[in-house]
């Protein structure tokens, strides 16, 4: 197991290496001026010999391997460069995002995998019965509902409406008592921050402001889940194995959760590390819905403006990230399922 | 059961939405605080770099010019950092018109405590033509100042001395001196404007790091290439009404009041800044009163109107233009816009706009009408040339082009001689993606032109901005619709963009011919001669169809407890410039 893990980690360097030639390459089709607009504040106000000048001094004319040679030399020496779109270096944008993401990401997963798994032991075991339509309609509803659909209904609802959650990540006057020198920050998730700080406010706030983004990506992928868990456990209950447990006498809630819901997972654990890596690659809609800033939102931007160093420096880190969850899917898989063995 | 599932949905997000359409009696909320909520985020803090409204949005309520607007006039001026407006009457400006003097006015303070002086002017303006970064908004004093549009010219050498920098404004006493280099009608609207004529304190940006004010260094602080490199990028010490709280880039900025304000402090305690991209979003914000004030893109102004608790000006004319331009010089290299690149129907040559019965046949073509109305919800007016009215010497009696379909159709017969009834053409019209307006405005075309002759073929393509830009930049665009806000109320900045061989768009358009009288028209003291030579110009752009141009209307959107607002053409704003010092919050 060991010795996996190290190769796997031992991967990194040459998935970062590999990938960010790709996307350099990839970028390079795309014009100097193309490329230039990420620096361009006003472009109507720009002549040609303007943008000229522009060109020659951020070194876009510049043969590729030497851009990629600088980018890489910097890379090496901690700097990825400046985002356009976030003002600030790729790292410090990254580290910015980041926790608001992870926030999103932490208070989603467990409810969705949690209620994705009960839900759809339920809905096999109850095969066919009242109980097993009703959620299949629900994972139906959830399936075939556009993240940004559902968003703007919770949105209006819930907050143009009712005015129970806004959006954002916290209030007004709540966003003055964390930026005020009295907070400490130790995270960036306001949630964990707050208890860290001990104040309730502040907690209940972001907690209230968080509601309408989970409710919104936990459901959609609740549903995909339930579906997942549902198919694998119902062939599960079909295996020889569970006649056999129940014809030895065992009761019914044993059979179900010692044998079967085991057996069962490993198909949700792969479809759960695909989950948690498209969480925290920020879910980009609904954080643009909820005015959530996050890694999504962010990397949106940046695709729109061809923020190059925003580009290259969110897939390098989000590969790192990428790497990381599934390697621990997979010690995972180990330890659900002894029969794997990694090697 | 997909089918009914997904139409169900649907049923209840048409049903939320009519439901939700209402703004609601409401307390103030955040009574101290305004909010406002855009899709547009800051650069830079830095007055000096900046040439882009969101930024000078911010920057417009902490720094502070020589003089300011006289209520909604964008060409009257009352004193502010000075204390006089100067004139020939007054006799601080010179019978030339190359001199002028502003008294600077005592007890002014800025943020960090420090006194305004007059070396403080003279180095804004300095700092201003030292920096001259490309494609900054420099060249406004320069030209004046030192009759260049840049200090280097295209090998990067430099083509004025420091000493010449130094000598074009001065310290005299109380007085800052301008010398200019030539004559400049406008140059009171030139160095009093947000973009170039934000005052800043000498001692503290030299702190920061900025230029020192001497000749040893200042080619080390010329044309910065970026801009969080420059020293006031990320803070702010100005003399206005308002000081930088917190600047979170992309996402808020927070100012508060400065209670050390030369005249009464604000009546607003705390300006909230937020950016927030998605429309849905923003519009709840302000039912809800969580925003005063948000950007609304011109087509969801309809869903905020009638709302109660929500305030909807009547539309108000910017300084803005955008042309439909005709590319008269086409670059044929890698160009896929103009199909086989030769006049023979299936493509066009590359002075295919050249030939003014074209260009006529092409404005004789567009709809104005289905235009204004359907691409810009009413919030447009055609206009015969790119002076619109507000701005000095637009002549109202001027003939502009309608939508004629016989005229079209024999402009077209006289095009080339003939050859292009006969034969035919195809081109591909260009509008960036997301852009409603200018989508629209190239469907007219092809539906207008297309019904005149089947052998007449416009396809319409939408690509992203980057793209465009790259097309626009390598004069590929058989077409091209873009825009310009005037940098201050003078003719010459609206005419110079669209018809002179180096204007921003006309140098990329192969348009030429009024040089000479742009020129003339710049440097003409006299404001009948001036008005003779725009009125001209006005005359030749639509005699010469060089384009097709329209004023852009703008409307001011916010909640109806907001008290003080007022327009005027030169704020700076995405959301319809707000001067928030005079604004206040409350029924009452």
């Amino acid at each position: 197991m060991k010795s996996y893990i190290v190769r796997r980690l031992l991967l990194i360097p040459v998935m970062i290496l590999g990938l960010s030639l790709l996307i350099f390459t990839m970028l390079q089709f795309l014009s100097p001026y193309q490329r230039l607009t990420a620096f361009i504040d006003n472009p109507s106000k720009l002549s040609i010999d303007q943008m000229e000048e522009m060109i020659r001094q951020v070194g876009l004319r510049d043969p590729a391997y030497k851009q990629y040679y600088r980018w890489l030399n910097n890379i090496l020496h901690g700097n990825l460069g400046w985002s356009e779109v976030a003002r600030r270096p790729v790292m410090k944008a990254y580290f910015r995002y980041f926790p608001a993401t992870v926030e999103l990401f932490l208070w989603s997963i467990v409810p969705c995998i949690l209620a994705g798994i009960w839900l759809g032991v339920k809905s096999a075991v109850q095969h066919n019965k009242f109980i097993d339509h009703l959620i299949r309609v629900f994972s139906l509803i959830g399936w075939s509902l556009p993240t940004y659909v559902a968003g703007l209904i919770f949105l209006m609802i819930f907050y143009g409406w009712l005015g129970w959650f806004p959006s954002g990540r916290l209030s007004d006057s709540i966003n003055q008592i964390v930026s005020s020198s009295e907070f400490v920050r130790y995270t960036g998730m306001n949630t964990i921050d707050a208890l860290c700080n001990w104040n309730i406010q502040v907690f209940l706030d972001a907690l209230r402001h968080l509601v309408l983004p989970v409710i919104t990506l936990s459901y959609v992928q609740a549903a995909f889940i339930v579906r997942q868990t549902r198919s694998s456990m119902l062939e599960t209950l079909r295996k020889e194995y569970i006649t056999t447990a129940r014809a030895k006498g065992l009761t019914e809630h044993v059979v179900i959760n010692k044998h079967a819901r085991k057996n069962a997972l490993t198909s949700v654990l792969t479809a759960g590390g695909f989950m948690a890596i498209w969480l925290l690659g920020g879910s980009a809609i609904t954080e643009t819905i909820f005015d959530y800033q996050g890694i999504g939102l962010w990397t949106v931007r940046a695709a729109q403006q061809i923020d190059v160093a925003a580009i290259l420096g969110i897939a390098l880190l989000d590969s790192v990230l990428i790497i990381v969850i599934n390697l621990v899917v997979d010690i995972l898989y180990a330890y659900v399922d002894p029969r794997v063995r990694l090697q | 059961m997909y089918k009914g599932v997904r139409f169900a949905l649907m049923l209840v997000l048409v049903l939320t939405i009519g439901v939700l359409s209402s703004g609601q009696g409401q307390e103030v909320k955040n009574p101290d605080t305004i909010i406002t909520v855009t899709a547009f985020p800051i650069s830079t803090l830095d007055p000096t770099w900046t040439y882009e409204t969101s930024s000078c949005a911010v920057i417009f309520q902490m720094y502070e010019t020589l003089l300011f607007y006289k209520g909604s006039s964008p060409t009257n001026f009352v004193p502010m950092l000075a204390t006089e407006v100067p004139s020939r009457e007054n006799g601080l400006i010179s019978e030339d018109g190359l001199t002028y003097k502003f008294p600077i006015r005592k007890g002014v303070r800025f943020h960090n405590g420090n006194e305004l002086t007059p070396e403080d002017v003279e180095y804004t303006f300095e700092r201003m033509m030292v920096m001259d970064r490309t494609g900054g908004p420099a060249y406004l004093i320069e030209e004046p100042l030192l009759d260049v549009s840049s200090l280097t010219d295209a090998e990067g050498n430099f083509v004025v001395t420091f000493e010449q920098i130094d000598k074009a404004v001065e310290v005299e006493g109380d007085y800052v001196v301008f010398h200019l280099a030539i004559p400049h009608p406008p140059f009171l609207s030139a160095v009093i404007n947000y973009w170039s004529g934000s005052i800043i304190d000498k001692e503290w940006t030299i702190k920061q790091g900025g230029w020192d004010g001497t000749e040893a260094t200042w080619k080390d602080f010329h044309n910065p290439a970026k801009k969080e490199d420059t020293a006031l990028f990320d803070a702010a010490n100005g003399t206005g009404p308002f000081m930088l709280e917190k600047w979170d880039p992309g996402k808020e900025i927070v100012l508060v009041r400065n209670d050390n304000y030369w005249r009464e402090p604000a009546k607003i305690e705390r300006l909230v800044r937020k950016i927030v991209y998605e429309w849905t979003t923003r519009k709840m914000m302000l039912l809800k009163g969580d925003a005063d004030i948000v950007y609304v893109p011109a087509m969801f102004i309809p869903q905020v109107e009638g709302v109660e608790g929500i305030e909807v000006s009547e539309p108000l004319p910017l300084l803005f233009v955008t042309g439909i331009m005709w590319n008269q010089k086409l670059n044929m290299k890698g160009n896929t816009l103009v199909g086989s690149g030769e006049l023979d129907g299936e493509g066009i040559p590359p002075d295919f706009f050249a030939d003014i019965n074209v260009r006529k046949a092409f404005t004789y073509s567009f709809d104005w009408d289905v235009f204004i109305r359907d691409g810009l919800n009413g919030l447009g007016t055609p206009l015969a040339s790119p002076i619109p009215p507000g701005i000095p010497y637009y002549n109202l009696e001027q003939e502009g082009y309608q939508y004629d379909p016989e005229k079209a159709e024999e402009q077209f017969k006289k095009a080339f001689d003939g050859k292009l009834w006969e034969k035919g053409f195809k081109l591909v019209a260009i509008y960036n993606v997301g852009n409603a307006a200018r989508k629209l405005a190239a469907e007219i075309l092809e539906q207008n032109i297309e019904a005149l002759n089947p052998k007449f073929r416009i396809d319409v393509l939408g690509v992203t901005w980057p793209t465009m830009l790259d097309m626009r930049m390598t004069k590929r665009l058989p077409l091209l619709v873009s825009g310009w806000v005037a940098d201050y109320p003078d003719a010459h900045i609206m005419v110079y963009p669209y018809m002179s061989t180096t204007g921003y768009y006309s140098a990329t358009l192969g348009i030429s011919g009024y040089d000479e009288l742009i020129d003339e028209g710049r440097r003409a003291l006299d404001s009948e001669k001036r008005k003779e030579i725009y009125y001209k110009l006005q005359e030749l752009a639509y005699e010469d169809a060089v384009s097709l141009w329209y004023q852009i209307m703008g409307v001011h959107i916010s909640r109806d407890w907001l008290k003080g607002w007022y327009f005027n053409s030169m704020f700076p704003s995405d959301v319809l410039g707000a001067y928030y010092y005079e604004i206040s919050k409350g029924y009452e």
